[in-house]
Formats: C-alpha cells, structure tokens, sequence
C-alpha cells in the first residue's frame, strides 16, 4: 500500500462528523482495547434487548483437521464432540487467507467477490499487491447486510490486510493497534482480550473472528514438519484461549443462545529448501515470454499474467501451460475460470504438488518452510458448536462443506434472505 | 484361475500341459461373470466386457473402488531385483490407475474405500527365527528367504503405489481406507508417505487385512500350537514396521466393517476350529480409523456394541 494512501478503516470521513467514534473499554489482560462503531450503533443497541441468537465465526487461521485432538488441543475438540463436526469441508481455491475469509462473510465464490487470491498482479497500477483495501471486496457481505437490517455485527481480525479489506462493514470494529512485525498480525491473547470485550460492550449478533498465531507459526516453523515445536505451541495457545472465550460465554449466561461456527480458512504443508520451483526464469527463457509474464506468489499456487499485447496472449498462454506443466514439482495448471475465480487472477493459476513451494520472481523470494495456496492444503477443520438449539449435539455429518458456507449459515440463524444473485455456498445446519 | 497370475500367465500356470494362458484365463472370466453377483464392464449381461475393476457408492458415507491387481499387471520379479521399483512396471496397468485416482479425487463420499487384492502397506521383513524362515511352503505368507519383501503385493511394484500415495497426498484426499485379503493373516496398518521416517512423517491413509476362514497361515505351516512361535515373528514384523499396528498369522476367521461418518472400525472374529463345521466365533480385536486422522488405533468393543460412537 502507497504511503499516500490512508489505510481503509482508519479514515476519518464526512465533514463535520468522525464517521465512527471511538469506544475505550475496560482494560483486559494486556492492555485496553479499543473498538471503533458505526454511528448510531449506540443507540441501535438498545432496541434489540429480545434478539437470542448469537453467532460467532471462530477462524483459526491455517489450522489442519487432523491437528484437533483431545491431546493437544482438548477444548476445541470438546466443542467439536459436542456439536456438529463436518469432517469432509474444504477450502476453496485460491487456498489462502484473504479469498476464504471473504468467501465465508460473502457466501460467493471469487468470480463473484472479484478476491481470487492474497496477491495479484494489479493492471492497472503495474504492481503486484495484496488484495487488502475494502474496494477489491466486490461482493456484499453478511456483515453489513444485518447491520443495514438493524442487526449488530462485529470484527475482531488480527491480519492487518483482512482490517484492511473488511474495512468498516460491521457496525463494531477491533482494530489492532499493535501488529508483530514481518506476519503482521496481533497475538492470540490480544485478539481474544477484544472478541471478549466486543461481546461484553456490543454483544453482537454476529462477531467474525480470526486467529492467526497457528497460521503465523505454521509459516515459519523451521523445526519441520515431523517437529513443530512452535506449530504445536501455537495450537496449544490458541485452543486455551478459545476455552477462555467458551468459559466467559458460559459465565455471562451467553452459552445457550449461542451459536460458535469453527473453521480454518485453509491447512498448511511443509516443504524443504530443496523442494522450490521459480517459474519466473523457466518463462523468462522463452523469447516470445521473456519480460512478458508477471507472476504474483501465493505460497502454494502462482499467478501467471501476461503482460504483452493481447494478439500474442493466446500463443503466450499456451507456451505458459506447456512450460509450467512440465516443471519439476508443478501438480497442475489452470484456467482460473474453471478454478471460479475472477480475471483478476491472471491468465493461469499453477498449483504446486505437496511439500512443495514457489518462489517467485526468485529462488530467494520464499524462504518460509510452511505454505498453502495448493489442493494438498484444502482439508479443513469445520464444525458448528454451541448451546443454543439449533446446534446439532454430538453429531458427524458426511455432507460435504466448504468456506462458501458460512454465510448462508449465519444468514439461517439470524432470519437474512439470500443476497442478490443468491449464495454460491449452502447452510451446513 | 491361477496362483499369483500375472498378465501373461500365473505362477502355477504350465503352457506346456494346460495351453495357453489367455485360453485358461478367459474361461475362467466366463465362469467368474455368469456364476458371480458381479457386473463385468459396468453391466449385469453375460459376456459383453472383460473389465472386473469397478465403483459402488453408499451416498455421502462411503465409496468403494473394486480393484483387478491380476489383469493387467507385469509379471512378478525376485525380491532382489531392482526392477521391483522400476516405473516402467505396473500393477493396476494405466487404464486403471487412471479410473481410481480419478474416482478418489472426485468421489463426494467421505470414506474412499479400495477393494485391494493384495497388501499396499510397505513391508519390510526382519531376520526371522530360524524354525519359522525353515519352514518350506509359506504360500506368499513369508518370503523364503525371510529377510525381503513379497513382491506379489505392491511392494514389488513401487512406482505405482508412489504414484497413488502422491496423488492422495496432492489432492489432500483424505479418509482413504484400503480393506484387502489374500494374505491368510490379519493386519491393520497406517499408510506413511515415507516409511523411512514415519511415525513423524505424514500418512496417506490405512490399511485393514481380513484374515482366511480356513486356508492354512503361519502355525499350520510351521505346525507350532497357535500363538506360540508366530508371535516372536510377528513382533518382528511390527518392529521393523513400526507403521503395522496389529499383526495375527495364526487365526482364522472373518471381518465385519462398520462405517459411520466419525470413525470405520474393522472387527476381527475368530472361529475356534476350522475343521468344525459348526465352529462357534468370537471377538478378538477391533482396529478403527477416526475422520481425518489417517492412523488406525485399537478399538475398545466391538462397533455392534457402540452407540453413538464418534
């Protein structure tokens, strides 16, 4: 993002009025939290003292099913037990942060929210770049579709780009005002102490929520795969803090008309420095390519745009795939139309085989052990746990689910019809 | 038909008093499709396709790919040859290999189940007890040499079970459960990518063996009591396998499978004699896999006595 461009979210608009004021709460746990509203949030509060249900849409980040267990993380596996586990669902292509996340608030897939993937290659600017401001989210989203029916949303997000391209659709909004360096996101502990206090001030209808330590130590876990020291420790982290916030909804009375959906947004694979593949010289060695592909990495899955004129973009894609296809360590490539993603994908998407990378422009562009963006990082951990009735007890369904199911969900408990067009996805309930 | 066929012929098979091969293996496949609850080439007439290997599905629970590890597959090499890992060998031929890693990446059932006719867990075989590796007829049970693999199973045919590995592992197909015979004992392994670093390195899926009612296993052909000499081997086994979780060469019985969308279970009965004809049967273990683990684990009853078991 250019330095002169004010980051979404944060941008005081309107002439005489701050778009949103600013709400100091009680300090909790490591410091105060602070939670930016929607004018006349306030006052909407208190005219909806009847509503019951509660939905919270749990995200922990980057989080393999196989990796919930009752040994090493036993209170997520105890909300798992206890309510309805999907144990075939699955992340959606591009499989990384961004495109999901807004899957799951949208309930449509990219060629609808015009998000494909983290990173692409913008046109227009002539640069690659995340897709982390509120006008490359296309779609509408449950977020701002309930407050508009005078239902509370809140975001408690602790990715700098997923503030960023939610922006100021829910009514109630954390932003992090401390981020790590290099993974940009905000501890656990700190995105806890404010999902707590966002219930606690707003209590929402709606809280969409996104852990990111598993994720983040995921990525650069140079133990390996077989070891994960920090891996296993952010697990271990989070899943006390997910109790912390089942222990605190059971306490204030919350738990029985409260609906808690828990999902990744995609799994992690681990690969080897040896196990790289940079696209970027293979194409740069083809006279009719060279200077003429821009590639935009996204771990698992890269980008391919043709930057030369559209008479030679047939030719050059076809001279791409041939090219791509036989790369050591490339599973596959795709149109991104028959992956449903939008132009703004490029003109191909390659997937990498497991325990694999790309780093591209250069071998030296990802040095980070821990990927996903490819097929082999689709499985998920999803279930939808509770005490409110709607929630299923102590079942297993084999139907299948995807990120795309989220909002039709959360829209069936909280009485939203369907946008426009409808949902791509389908209620797991 | 023929003992450990091949696509040209069989172990047992004599060109010189029985004819040709093609000849005794066509009458046979004639038998197996009028005489067998089995629809050759996909339908239920007599006599209009060859293909044995097929799909049944059961809704959303389960997918079962029926496997013909005999029709097209190279003929068997020793143990100590090196082209046991030669890509260029087969055991499913292209067509088929083909039609099952499609149908595993594309089944919309959560339980991938792979009829298998013979074993796909990699085995190692340790230096056996000198009474056991003596015995002379070991029928594919031991090898002879007791110290390699059986290179009737998929061990002697690596590049195709690498392929399929890699495919499940690529497509992150998970729940894959491979249910296989043959071998007159039982087994429940985890399937690892690497066997080398397992149990740190990541699995692909399970294994569960059925073992034989009546044909004769390790204790009838050493002529030990049962359960006597055949558990020094089997611990061998486990120890030089360490993804073989559960090994028994000496009882005979049957298999019962029970899916549910949380967990499949094999329960594994024994019956008490062979030779009676009204031999009563019992529960002797159970090995189970849960959704998305992909490692087998002891089940603690039988799943006819679990109730709402997750």
């Amino acid at each position: 993002m250019s330095a002169d461009e004010p980051r979404p979210g944060r941008t005081p608009s309107g002439p005489t009025l701050s778009r949103r004021t600013l709400l100091r709460t009680s300090a909790v746990g490591a410091g105060a939290v602070v939670l930016s509203s929607a004018p006349g949030a306030a006052a909407r509060a208190a005219g909806r003292r009847g509503r019951r249900t509660r939905v919270y849409v749990l995200v922990v980040d980057g989080c393999r099913p196989g990796e919930i267990s009752a040994a090493s993380t036993p209170r997520l596996a105890a909300l798992r037990r206890g309510g309805l586990d999907l144990p075939q669902a699955r992340a959606l292509p591009v499989l990384e942060t961004i495109p999901n996340h807004t899957m799951m608030m949208s309930g449509m897939r990219p060629d609808r929210t015009g998000v494909p993937a983290n990173s692409v290659y913008d046109r227009r600017r002539q640069v690659v770049r995340e897709l982390d401001r509120p006008g490359d989210l296309r779609a509408p989203t449950v977020l701002e579709r309930l407050d508009r029916r005078g239902l509370v949303t809140g975001t408690v997000l602790s990715k700098e780009y997923l503030v960023g391209i939610f922006g100021t659709r829910a009514t109630h909004r954390w932003e992090p005002e401390f981020y790590i360096p290099v993974s940009d996101h905000a501890p656990d502990l700190a995105t806890t102490n404010a999902l707590i206090d966002m219930v606690d001030v707003h209590d929402p209808d709606l809280v969409f929520t996104n852990f990111g330590d598993i994720d983040r130590f995921g990525h650069g876990d140079f133990t390996g795969e077989s070891v994960q020291v920090g891996r296993r420790a952010a697990l271990a982290d989070t899943d006390r803090l997910v109790g912390r916030f089942v222990d605190h909804l059971e306490e204030t009375g919350r738990w029985r008309h409260s609906v808690l959906v828990v999902l990744a947004d995609h799994s992690m694979d681990w690969s080897d420095p040896d196990a790289l593949i940079s696209l970027q010289p293979v194409l740069d060695a083809d006279p009719l390519l060279a200077g003429r592909v821009v590639i935009a990495q996204n771990g698992g899955a890269d980008l391919l745009f043709f930057t030369g004129p559209d008479r030679l973009r047939d030719e050059a894609v076809q001279r791409m795939r041939r090219l791509v296809t036989r790369t050591e360590g490339v599973l596959s490539v795709h149109s991104p139309r028959s992956l449903r993603l939008s132009p703004r994908a490029g003109d191909l998407v390659a997937y990498c085989r497991a325990g694999w990378r790309f780093s591209d422009p250069q071998p030296v562009s990802n040095p980070i052990p821990g990927n996903h963006g490819h097929p082999a990082t689709e499985p998920i951990p999803f279930f939808v746990a509770g005490g409110h009735p709607a929630v299923p007890e102590g079942r297993s369904s084999s139907s299948p689910a995807r990120t795309v199911d989220v909002a039709p969900t959360v829209g069936g408990l909280l009485g939203l019809p369907a946008p426009r067009g409808g949902y791509d996805g389908a209620s797991v309930l | 038909m023929g003992n450990d066929a091949y696509r040209g012929g069989a172990e047992n098979h004599q060109p010189a008093d029985e004819g040709r091969w093609r000849a005794r293996r066509d009458r046979a496949q004639r038998a197996y499709d009028e005489r067998m609850p089995v629809r050759l080439s996909g339908t239920s007439v007599v006599r209009d396709g060859e293909r044995i290997y097929r799909g049944l599905r059961f809704g959303l629970l389960a997918d079962l790919s029926m496997l013909d590890l005999r029709t097209y597959r190279d003929k068997q090499v020793a143990a100590t040859d090196p082209a046991v890992d030669s890509p260029g060998r087969t055991i499913t031929g292209d067509a088929q290999m083909g039609w099952l890693k499609d149908r595993l990446d594309r089944s919309p059932s959560q339980w991938k189940l792979v009829g298998n006719s013979v074993m796909v867990s990699p085995v190692q075989f340790p230096p056996l007890p000198a009474e056991v590796g003596e015995a002379v007829d070991t029928i594919g049970l031991l090898p002879p040499d007791g110290v390699t693999y059986n290179t009737d199973q998929w061990d002697g045919y690596t590049a195709d079970r690498r392929e399929l590995f890699a495919h499940l592992r690529d497509q992150g197909i998970r729940d894959t459960v491979f249910l296989t015979g043959d071998i007159h004992s039982a087994w429940a392994c985890d399937l690892p990518v690497d066997a080398g670093t397992y149990p740190a390195s990541q699995t692909i899926g399970v294994e569960l063996v059925c073992t034989s009612v009546t044909s004769n296993n390790l204790d009838d052909i050493t002529g030990s009591p049962p359960r006597t000499t055949s558990i020094a081997v089997e611990e061998a086994v486990k120890a030089s396998n360490r993804h073989i979780k559960h090994l028994n060469f000496d009882d005979h019985g049957y298999s019962v499978l029970d899916v549910t969308p949380a967990r499949v279970q094999m329960d594994y009965y024994v019956i008490a004699d062979r030779t009676e004809r009204d031999s009563g049967a019992r529960w002797q273990t159970g090995w189970q896999v849960a959704t998305n683990q992909m490692r087998v684990r002891p089940a603690e009853r039988p799943a006819s006595r679990q109730a709402g078991d997750r």
